[in-house]
């Protein structure tokens, strides 16, 4: 070979540039279109601040629809809407999945959270400490609220790669020390800001008064759900959340800022009616709640605002709130709810205008002067609530409150809340009834609970009445907790429910089993994590589907209508 | 070394092809037991130096080796008989080496350019479909230029591509697949898979390396096999012009039936409202439809007559070449235009292609191509439940809807009154509802340019040695549009406007280092090589919404907008060797051993080795004499490939998103949690074969193996308790046993009639052995989808879960009260979404210089879930929906309290809109035999064309997807999936049908 060939050669090998192939890779696999821990920036503050929108249950527009809208408001039977099989009380195994996905993952990021400030300097991030406390006892009881035994795990010691599920009351056993512990961090001195920006603080702009006073809400919601299982803790607990102070008026209101953002910022009713044109109709046992009650005369300048169709046949005597809640039917002007839980398919008997969403009452408050309320807030927990909550312990002596004027001040925040607080006086002094039997006149009953000869006017029923009402539509999750804590207020039975389920349709409204106890786990949970599975449907103490009671649901019931 | 010249005398001669006499250019010819040697010229022609007594060995790719004693003659005409058996084949094998076929432990396949152009395909990869055994090919339902998903030997790995590695010329090519298209459309729109950018007329053939032993040095990237595609170059050529032109219709291959007795309504009653043809008997009366005062009546309203249109595709390809001495040249280019079946919708595309080799000197040659491609595609459709999937709309449109109706909003830019589209429901719901509106103003469009190109330099070092250096690129730029108008329902009611880019670029440099040595009978192959990979993709996605001004379609028109780009890098550096010893021709042994550095593996654990061995046995040249054996060879291989990891998994990253308030950053975690710990994954494979020759009649190949992909870079589902979905580990064992033959046959041959006839049939078995030590299944499908496709430890791949029938101890159907079957509530398998054999039956009959050529092929076993006929029963718009009306069903079962036989009647609507939810109703066996392709060529002989300026006139009739001959699929094509990613295995959804084409093929050569 001569030298001529040598050089071509060298020079043709070196072009190829293979001869260089052991070479350093540098920082080729390090991803350059995102950052990471390694960047200059604190992203406990930023994972946490992001957390209030994509939790439970205000999320974005697709989950929020199929998991809210979908089941939870069918469940509480508060709307209705379409033909969804979840009416009917059939699970559909996507939509579970977002909901046990959604729980799971807020859980998983305030574990991160916590674990991540621990990092700091602990005078400084106890704030922010507390609220991702807070924060994680809320993503976390929606979810056992649910389904039951779910998997909760410790931001403490070792990571858990797979945290177990844990029985329902060893997880509400933590919630009320996580709440007392972060009332105790955020009661104490400590000047240092939540976020060290307001804006990262969309709910409370860092006012740590009004995060301490959500936390002892929250804790009295949760103490209240264990009236029928543990009354002892349920009394013990709601005691400790009154003593270190609740909400004490409408300005510590929790509510979530939407924009008008399209997709997932918008207020979702909004978008779901309007923007997608599927009417989310009042339920019939809405109608029957609202007709009648306060004795008050229907307004007959109403119209339906998507259509213009104005008012035609429609109750007498209606709750002044209920006007403002739902617009008469799309199509007729009808001022009515829709069947609850029908499968049109089962009916060949009925005619269209039996069921037609367009033929019923829908949602009438998603327009703000004329325009799409795009950015109505999302209300996460309303003061009246917290009233009605105490109403509820005083009722029950846990404490020593006076249950009708709790009760009085949870319908006049109510009013206050629905623009018809000039009807409030005549409203709570009237004893007419609603369909269900129940007057608002606290003193017009037929004794506190559940005596005998009663005929929907208990003193127990006024009050959840009132809650449920005071919940529409956002917090629609605990009204669906008290149907199955209390089996109140009197609401319809679906009319068909899943019948590999209930095979006998009864309609016994008396009858608690007749109603939706909780969401099955989904079916991925089973095939995906399917020792640890099996062990949450031990713990659950009952077949996995959704008439198996969860832990503080003890089938009580407290309907005392006479239908 | 020795030669007699004392004695040698100039020989010259002619050689011809057997079966048509067509001269043969390129033919080597040796003068045996010498180094002397020479091919034959453009016309046939030859002239060597030889004695009489020697003998002239004549051999050419094709063809059956011919030896010729030279004798007194001073001018030779020597035909050659065509090889059928191919068992003297030489095929491209790995790093491009050519091989004799016999030589080769592991099983190789090929396949002609011409097999490609006759029945053409928009697709190349389409046109190998029962053409290889072993090879399943699985076009997606999304038209032409859609993707085709190629699988050899089974499916491996669980969460990464089950496609094999494309390499053309020695140059790995990219066989992107468009991102996975989910159930719910998501405009996720396919566009097309890789292979089939390249023009079926610059192939001059391809291989299947089928396992990993074939393809071991291709490294990491080739444990699904790999797919040789060998283009043409000018070599022997005396300097040819050929044109060739190929124009075909394409029409739906089958279609479904509908009843047209029932309209629009539910319950027997009409309703301007819904999605359903439950309606009273259509009339004819007028009826205040959403569309207007119209007759409720069964009118235009036949998808595949009165919107739909007649496709074409006209594809024309001029080619030159010349060689000269030591240079050869070669330019083809080539022009597709495709008119799609669906209005508004079609696809453009042209090809260049030049190849040049030059002989610089006697030790350096130089090889080098440049391949440019244009595609232009317009309106490509949408699938699944994405609104505007037409196919989807066409199950559940009422009956009464005809499509003149929406004719008065045609210039009203199909819009109602409100501003949204014209639609024959009052309310959209999440659908235009509007054929027209999807097809002209839900718009999209996508242009691609890509490059492929090498450059090579060959050095003679010595006689022995030589080294080949050689660099090649892969590179392609997409751009791609989306358009939702102003008024859209649902999504973007504002109207948006999308631009996506995606630019990629692989570049692999590479060096080989061959000697080659004989010594008596023992002959040594040792080849050294390195490569260096290095791809590059980045891309950017920018979208408006919300329109301020209507109708005006770009970035800054929107009040909405956003943009995010991304860069992904990774290299994989190797290194390799082989060494294949042969002993008289008889015995082969191979080994070879690869180790690759890879740049997406953790620092510290980045380099893998692996090897392989294959050795064959060519008996019947050790034991001669067996009967009607000819040919006799056994073989069998065992080999390892490794394979790296995706992009980036090794570290957590965050995804900052800003709310639309601008307020706060607010940072999503992945989904899938990073693992700092990656290794290779790893695929063993053992294959044993047979290949048999008797006479030159009958030839058979028979293969076995097994392969085991073991620590495979699983993405696994976990369970969100982790607060991630997905881990990225190294786990599992999945395994793929199989059976291959190939028998090669000439039933008839009886001078000018020829009759040859082969059958490719395979089939897999695959087990997933073990997955992960907690998680023991996984789930491929996407996002919610009716059923399930699941891999479970113990199953198999594919696996369909879903609901189904509640039934009694006796496998009785439960009814319920109201008359309607029980759906049980817990999730079974119900099926498995993989055939269990394919079969491939192709046939060439010629007479003289006509020709005729069929390919029936059968997929066996096998189930799918048939989305369409869930939609279109539950909708009532299926003929099969048409009886029991009135109601009078009584579905066979027992009563779900009692127990007693049930006697409940219900309607048809009650009934399929009961058990819409029970997937085992939907759950198909997907068996389908098909009539794939025929061809009817005929060559004008020589004597006519002797006066004319042309060298060679064919012409033809060509057709694909003639018809159906078996399903049971009501008229939908069980192969006719909505995605050819493997999530959407065993799911067919208001798929696009497949199109039957038939047309005209006519070559000129000059």
């Amino acid at each position: 070979m001569n030298m001529k060939k040598i050089k071509i050669l060298i020079i043709g090998l070196l072009l190829t540039g293979v001869p260089f192939a052991c070479d350093d890779f540098g920082d080729m696999n390090t991803n350059p279109n995102l950052p990471n821990n390694k960047a200059d920036y604190n992203f406990q503050e930023a994972a946490l601040g992001s957390i209030f929108r994509s939790s439970v249950p205000a999320i974005e527009g697709d989950d929020e629809q199929r998991v809210k809208s979908l089941m939870v408001d069918f469940y509480s039977q508060m709307l209705d809407g379409g033909n969804f099989a979840t009416r009917y009380y059939q699970m559909d195994q996507d939509w579970s999945s977002r909901m046990f996905r959604r729980v799971q993952t807020g859980i998983a990021n305030m574990n991160l959270v916590l674990r991540g400030l621990e990092e700091s300097d602990p005078e400084t991030i106890a704030n922010a400490k507390a609220v991702a406390m807070i924060w994680r006892v809320w993503v976390a009881a929606v979810g056992v609220d649910w389904f039951g035994p779910i998997p909760f795990a410790s931001y403490e010691g070792e990571v858990v790669n797979n945290p177990p599920y844990r029985s329902a009351e060893d997880i509400y056993t933590e919630f009320f020390e996580e709440l007392a512990k972060a009332n105790t961090i955020l009661s104490a001195e400590n000047t240092n800001p939540i976020f060290r920006n307001n804006r990262y603080d969309i709910l409370f702009q860092n006012d740590k008064e009004k995060w301490r006073r959500f936390c002892n809400s929250l804790h009295l919601r949760l103490a209240m759900r264990l009236t029928e299982v543990n009354e002892n803790l349920a009394k013990a607990e709601a005691i400790k959340a009154i003593e270190a102070g609740v909400m004490e008026s409408a300005a510590n209101n929790a509510k979530l800022p939407t924009a008008n953002g399209g997709w997932g910022q918008d207020y979702n009713y909004t978008m779901f009616q309007i923007s997608w044109g599927g009417p989310l109709n009042m339920t019939k046992s809405m109608e029957k709640l609202l007709t009648g009650i306060g004795g008050i005369d229907f307004p007959t300048d109403l119209k339906n605002k998507r259509s213009n169709v104005a008012l035609a046949d429609h109750p007498a005597k209606v709750d002044p709130r209920g006007p403002v809640m739902f617009d008469p039917a799309f199509q007729t002007g009808d001022w009515k709810g829709r069947p609850d839980g029908l499968n049109i398919t089962n009916h060949p008997e009925l005619s269209t205008a039996d069921y037609e969403s367009v033929d019923f009452s829908e949602v009438g408050f998603l327009y703000n002067g004329g325009t799409p309320y795009v950015n109505r807030p999302y209300d996460l927990f309303l003061y009246e609530e917290v009233l009605f909550l105490q109403a509820e312990a005083a009722l029950r002596e846990y404490t020593e409150g006076d249950a009708k004027a709790l009760y009085e001040a949870g319908v006049r925040a109510s009013f206050s809340t629905w623009g018809v607080s000039d009807q409030a006086d005549a409203y709570l002094a009237s004893t007419a009834t609603n369909e269900a039997g129940t007057s608002a006149n606290f003193d017009d009953n037929t004794g506190d609970m559940a005596p005998d000869g009663s005929d929907g006017n208990t003193v127990l029923e006024k009050i959840i009445t009132q809650k449920y009402l005071a919940l529409f539509p956002d917090m629609s999750q605990e009204a669906w907790n008290d149907k199955r804590r209390l089996n109140l207020p009197r609401t319809e039975v679906a009319m068909d429910r899943y019948t590999a389920i209930w095979p006998n349709q009864s309609t016994d409204v008396k009858d608690p089993a007749n109603y939706i106890k909780r969401v099955q786990y989904p079916n991925n949970e089973a095939q995906i994590n399917e020792s640890e599975y099996n062990k949450g449907v031990t713990l659950l103490g009952g077949p996995d589907v959704v008439n198996t009671r969860i832990w503080w649901d003890t089938g009580k019931n407290y309907v005392t209508s006479p239908e | 070394m020795a030669s007699a010249p004392a004695f040698a005398q100039t020989v010259s001669g002619r050689v011809t092809s057997s079966a048509d006499g067509q001269p043969l250019p390129g033919v080597s010819i040796l003068v045996k037991g010498t180094n002397t040697g020479t091919t034959t010229n453009a016309e046939g022609n030859f002239t060597v130096n030889a004695n009489a007594d020697q003998m002239l060995v004549l051999s050419f790719i094709g063809y059956a080796t011919k030896e010729v004693v030279v004798g007194n003659a001073t001018t030779l005409t020597i035909s050659l008989d065509e090889d059928i058996s191919q068992l003297n084949e030489v095929v491209v094998t790995a790093l491009g080496i050519e091989r004799d076929k016999k030589e080769l432990g592991y099983s190789v396949q090929s396949v002609s350019g011409d097999q490609l152009t006759e029945a053409r395909d928009v697709n190349v990869a389409n046109a190998l479909a029962g053409k290889v055994a072993g090879v399943q090919i699985k076009q997606n339902a999304t038209g032409v230029g859609g993707s085709t998903r190629i699988t050899i030997r089974g499916n491996n790995t669980i969460s990464g591509s089950n496609q094999p590695l494309i390499v053309v010329d020695g140059i790995p090519m990219s066989n992107f697949e468009s991102s996975p298209d989910d159930y719910w459309g998501n405009s996720a729109i396919d566009k097309g898979s890789g292979l089939g950018d390249i023009s079926p007329d610059a192939i001059a053939s391809i291989s299947v390396l089928k396992g990993p032993a074939a393809a071991a040095l291709y490294g990491s990237r080739a444990a699904n096999g790999v797919i040789l595609v060998t283009t043409k170059t000018g070599k022997n050529s005396p300097g040819s012009l050929s044109f060739s032109s190929n124009f075909t219709f394409e029409r739906p291959m089958m279609t479904p039936k509908f009843q047209n007795k029932y309209g629009q309504g539910m319950g027997g009653t009409f309703n301007n409202n819904v999605k359903s043809s439950w309606g009273p008997e259509m009339d004819g009366s007028t009826q205040t439809m959403a569309l207007g005062e119209l007759p409720y009546s069964a009118r235009d309203n036949d998808l595949y007559n009165d919107f739909l249109r007649t496709g074409t595709t006209w594809t024309n390809n001029v080619q030159f070449s010349k060689s000269v001495e030591d240079l050869t040249f070669l330019a083809g280019i080539t022009r597709l235009d495709n008119k799609a079946v669906v209005p508004n919708s079609g696809l453009d595309r042209t090809s260049v292609n030049i190849r040049t080799t030059a002989k610089i000197t006697s030790w350096l040659s130089f090889d080098g191509k440049m391949n440019y491609i244009n595609q232009n595609s317009d309106n490509r459709i949408s699938i699944a439940l994405d609104p505007n999937n037409i196919f989807y709309d066409n199950l559940y449109r009422p009956r009464s809807v005809a499509f003149s109706d929406y004719r008065p909003f045609k210039n009203n830019n199909w819009k109602r009154d409100d501003g949204k589209p014209a639609s024959y429901v009052i309310d959209h719901g999440n659908s235009p509802n509007n054929v027209f509106w999807s097809a002209y103003r839900n718009g999209n469009a996508d242009e691609r340019d890509r490059y492929i190109g090498f450059a090579a330099l060959d050095f003679t070092i010595t006689d022995w040695l030589s080294l080949k250096l050689r660099t090649g690129m892969d590179n392609y730029s997409l751009k791609y549009e989306t358009i939702r108008a102003t008024g859209n329902p649902y999504w973007e009611q504002g109207g948006s406007y999308r631009m996506q880019t995606e630019r990629f670029k692989e570049i692999n440099s590479d060096f080989l280092l061959s000697a080659k040595k004989d010594f008596n009978k023992i002959g040594i192959v040792a080849t050294l090589g390195g490569n260096r990979m290095k791809q590059t993709i980045s891309s950017t996605n920018t979208f408006s919404g919300d329109l301020e001004i209507p109708e005006q379609y770009n970035i800054r028109a929107g009040k909405q907008h956003w943009g995010v780009t991304e860069l992904k890098e990774k290299q994989i550096n190797s290194v390799y060797g082989a060494v294949s010893l042969s002993y008289a021709g008889q015995l082969f042994l191979d080994v070879t051993g690869r180790n690759d550095w890879a740049s997406t593996l953790p620092v510290d654990n980045n380099s893998y080795f692996y090897p392989s061995v294959g050795a064959s046995w060519v008996f019947t040249e050790t034991m001669k004499n067996l009967g009607p054996l000819s040919f006799g060879k056994l073989r069998a291989s065992w080999a390892q490939v490794g394979n790296d990891a995706d992009f980036y998994k090794l570290e957590d990253y965050y995804t900052p998103e800003y709310n639309i308030l601008g307020e706060s950053m607010t940072v999503r975690r992945s989904d899938t949690r990073a693992n700092p710990n990656l290794k290779h994954e790893s695929v063993q494979s053992v294959e044993a074969g047979l290949e048999l020759l008797f006479g030159d009649r009958i030839g058979l190949d028979v293969a076995w193996y097994k392969t085991n992909t073991y620590d495979q870079v699983l993405k696994l589902d976990i369970p969100p308790g982790t607060g991630f979905l997905f881990d990225v580990i190294n786990a599992g064992n999945v395994q793929n046993t199989g059976v291959e033959l190939m028998l090669n046959t000439t039933p008839v041959l009886a001078g000018d009639f020829r009759w040859e006839s082969s059958i490719n049939w395979s089939m897999n078995r695959n087990k997933v052995v073990e997955l992960h030590e907690t998680s023991k299944t996984q789930i491929l499908s996407l996002g919610a989808t009716p059923v399930r496709i699941i891999a479970k430890e113990g199953g198999s791949y594919g696996d369909i879960f879903g609901s189904a029938y509640l039934r009694d101890e006796n496998g009785k159907k439960v009814i319920d009260a109201n008359g309607i079957p029980v759906s049980d509530g817990v999730d079974r398998v119900l099926g498995n979404a993989l055939p269990k054999g394919i079969l491939g039956w192709s046939n060439t009959i010629s007479y003289k210089n006509l020709s005729l050529g069929f390919l029936i092929d059968m997929t066996y076993g096998g189930d799918i879930y048939m989305g369409s006929i869930n939609i279109g029963t539950s909708a009532g718009t299926l003929a099969m929906t048409a009886d029991h009306r009135e109601g009078g069903l009584i579905v066979d079962g027992v009563t779900q309290v009692e127990g007693e036989p049930n006697s409940t009647a219900i309607t048809a609507e009650q009934y399929w809109r009961g058990i819409s939810t029970i997937d085992e109703e939907f759950i198909y066996d997907a068996t389908n035999v098909r009539f794939r392709e025929f061809t009817l060529n005929y060559s004008l002989p020589q004597s006519l064309l002797s006066k004319t300026p042309f060298k060679t006139v064919k012409a033809g009739i060509v057709a694909r997807n003639l018809f159906m001959i078996y399903s049971t699929t009501e008229g939908f094509d069980p192969e006719a999936g909505y995605s050819s990613s493997s999530s959407a295995l065993g799911m067919e959804f208001a798929s696009m049908p497949t199109m039957r084409s038939i047309g005209f093929n006519v070559k000129l050569g000059f």
